[in-house]
């Protein structure tokens, strides 16, 4: 059986104001229930991909069709697609604090369900059940401000799924967090894909990566796509993710010996310590 | 070679400490600490809104009107015992929501002299209202005119004038008692919502609450990068260099703010905003909220009767 096609981006190109490249010639497909991870470094062009994916910027040049469905600021302008695509893909942004807009936890969590005029029955039904998933009950009268930055992404992300989104885009969901609530969110996605949703997360966290998706899409500093595939072979791949600055090649010493691994931008310093060829 | 000078230390005379001369804080750094503890603790503390008094209990919607109607009845009044009789029943109504009432009399009374006082006492002397004499001030030897104003011979204090002014005064600290009882035994928020139930537009409403929210984000980097500046600044700066600061400031937290509020819009329309903002009312009307908005209109319905006796 085929498998349905979510998205479909064909030769996408985007820079801001214009002057700015962000995103040159990408092209990809997604497909219903797949796990997806954009790596790339900082200032590749992640975060311009997943706004594109989510409708709130729109390329310069290229096509992007949702189900079939060609993805423009002129098709979001008819109230009945806009409407369907908004409740099928959900986005919770890097930054909480632009995303956390209302008074109340319980407000922010209530505003995508208002907003798709669900009843008040099944708005109180799902603002509860995902406070109890995400242990948000006891913030829900707090204003965001006083939350912690854990606290303020899990509200996000409650915010988000609160729509029951069928596409979930997640962008650098775990920066900023410490390691608690980092394997907590973790735990959290693999639930979540666990249940058939489209998770596409933007990350340089190549730790989380493996965790959280089978998929991945490399994005290189020139804004290109530099490779797509299984997330074991692209993670395997040394050579790639040097050449687009996901590792490093690091130089120490252990014992006396002088030796280089290659390391992930944040992944803790541990490695097997077979000594690597001598540099001194 | 490069960073020699990263690698050695640089000797600077590090003096005893105890040669400190008595410097005033810089203007930002007061004008700063005075800005966030307005907004973060006075107006917007929610130490008082949980503790469990008399007027936490009420539901918002019900104290947003009957407080409303209480403040329009006293701008109706014209006998000051009865303005007086309001002032005193919000000092009760202070006591009975555990509010200290040393710090809530000087909340309202901080701001009386500064707004009202200075509008009420020119109307305490016979030069604007005429009336009998309480006090003699000054006596010339004969009237004076100065274009349009007339100095009279004797400029005193009048009884008429007293009473006016401490009526006007008496109205404002009223009024003013009203507003703070509501802010500090309701969440803002809860204000904003209750607010919209009396047909107060939901986009004025939502803005005021996102201004709410956001001031404190703003407030937060701004303190940030005033932290930021003060730890590089080596010796002491003299206020013209402060004032430039604060001029560029101004200009990036403006931006800042503009980016902030592009960044809200699009991550309102990624969760299904399309022409206006929808909000769901979740109060519920309890019996003591029914007792007490009777109990408050029987009280006004009274005193506006004895007020036109």
């Amino acid at each position: 059986m085929a498998l349905e096609n979510i998205f479909n981006v064909k030769g996408v190109s985007y820079s801001f104001l214009n002057r700015f490249p962000a995103l040159e010639n990408i092209t990809f497909k997604i497909n219903r229930g797949e796990r997806i991870v954009i790596l790339g470094a900082n200032g590749s062009g992640k975060s311009s991909l997943l706004q594109i994916l989510d409708g709130l910027v729109f390329p310069q040049k290229g096509e992007m069709r949702f189900m079939d469905h060609e993805l423009s600021e002129n098709t979001l302008k008819d109230e009945e697609f806009n409407r369907f695509f908004r409740k099928k893909v959900g986005l919770v942004f890097q930054n909480s604090d632009v995303q956390l807009f209302s008074s109340t936890v319980w407000d922010e969590i209530a505003f995508g369900p208002v907003q798709m005029d669900l009843s008040e029955n099944e708005i109180q039904t799902r603002i509860t059940e995902l406070s109890e998933l995400l242990d948000l009950k006891k913030l829900w009268d707090r204003a965001p401000y006083q939350l912690s930055e854990g606290e303020k992404k899990k509200v996000a992300i409650a915010s988000t799924l609160a729509v029951n989104p069928d596409v979930l885009l997640l962008d650098e969901p775990t920066s900023g967090l410490d390691p608690r609530t980092q394997s907590a969110l973790v735990e959290f996605l693999q639930i979540l894909n666990s249940t058939g949703k489209t998770t596409i997360i933007a990350t340089h966290d190549l730790n989380i990566a493996k965790m959280v998706s089978d998929k991945a899409i490399v994005l290189n500093e020139s804004h290109k796509l530099e490779a797509e595939g299984s997330t074991g072979d692209i993670l395997s791949d040394t050579d790639l993710l040097l050449n687009v600055n996901l590792i490093h090649k690091h130089i120490h010493s252990h014992d006396g010996v002088v030796h280089s691994h290659s390391h992930s931008h944040l992944s803790e310093h541990e490695h097997d310590h077979e000594p690597g060829p001598e540099t001194s | 070679m490069k960073f020699e000078w990263l690698k050695s230390g640089e000797d600077i005379h590090c003096g005893t400490g105890h040669n400190a001369r008595h410097r005033r804080k810089g203007f930002i750094e007061k004008t700063l600490k005075g800005i966030t503890s307005f907004f973060l603790n006075d107006i917007f503390s929610e130490e008082i809104v949980l503790r469990g008094g008399l007027l936490q209990s009420i539901d918002p919607r019900a104290k947003v009107l009957t407080f409303g109607l209480f403040i329009i009845a006293v701008s109706l009044f014209k006998n000051i015992f009865l303005i007086c009789g309001v002032y005193l029943l919000t000092i009760i109504l202070a006591y009975f929501s555990k509010i200290g009432l040393r710090f809530f009399m000087i909340r309202v009374w901080l701001f009386i002299p500064l707004f009202s006082g200075i509008i009420a006492i020119p109307a305490l002397f016979n030069i604007f209202v005429p009336g009998e004499p309480v006090i003699e001030l000054i006596k010339f030897d004969s009237e004076k005119v100065f274009g349009p104003f007339h100095i009279p011979q004797t400029i005193y204090i009048t009884r008429q004038g007293i009473m006016s002014a401490s009526t006007f005064v008496m109205r404002v600290a009223a009024s003013v008692s009203l507003v703070v009882l509501l802010v500090l035994t309701t969440k803002w928020p809860h204000i904003l919502k209750a607010l919209t139930v009396y047909r107060i537009p939901r986009f004025f409403t939502f803005i005021l609450g996102m201004t709410y929210r956001y001031i404190h984000l703003l407030l937060r980097q701004i303190e940030d990068v005033y932290l930021a500046r003060k730890s590089r600044i080596i010796g002491y700066e003299n206020s013209r260099s402060e004032r430039k600061w604060v001029a560029t400031q101004i200009k990036f937290v403006l931006k800042r703010s503009l980016k902030i509020s592009e960044d809200v819009y699009t991550s309102m329309i990624s969760r299904g905003l399309i022409h206006e903002i929808k909000v769901i009312d979740s109060f519920k009307f309890r019996p003591v909220d029914y007792v007490w908005i009777i109990l408050s209109i029987v009280i006004i319905s009274v005193t506006l009767r004895l007020n036109w006796l």
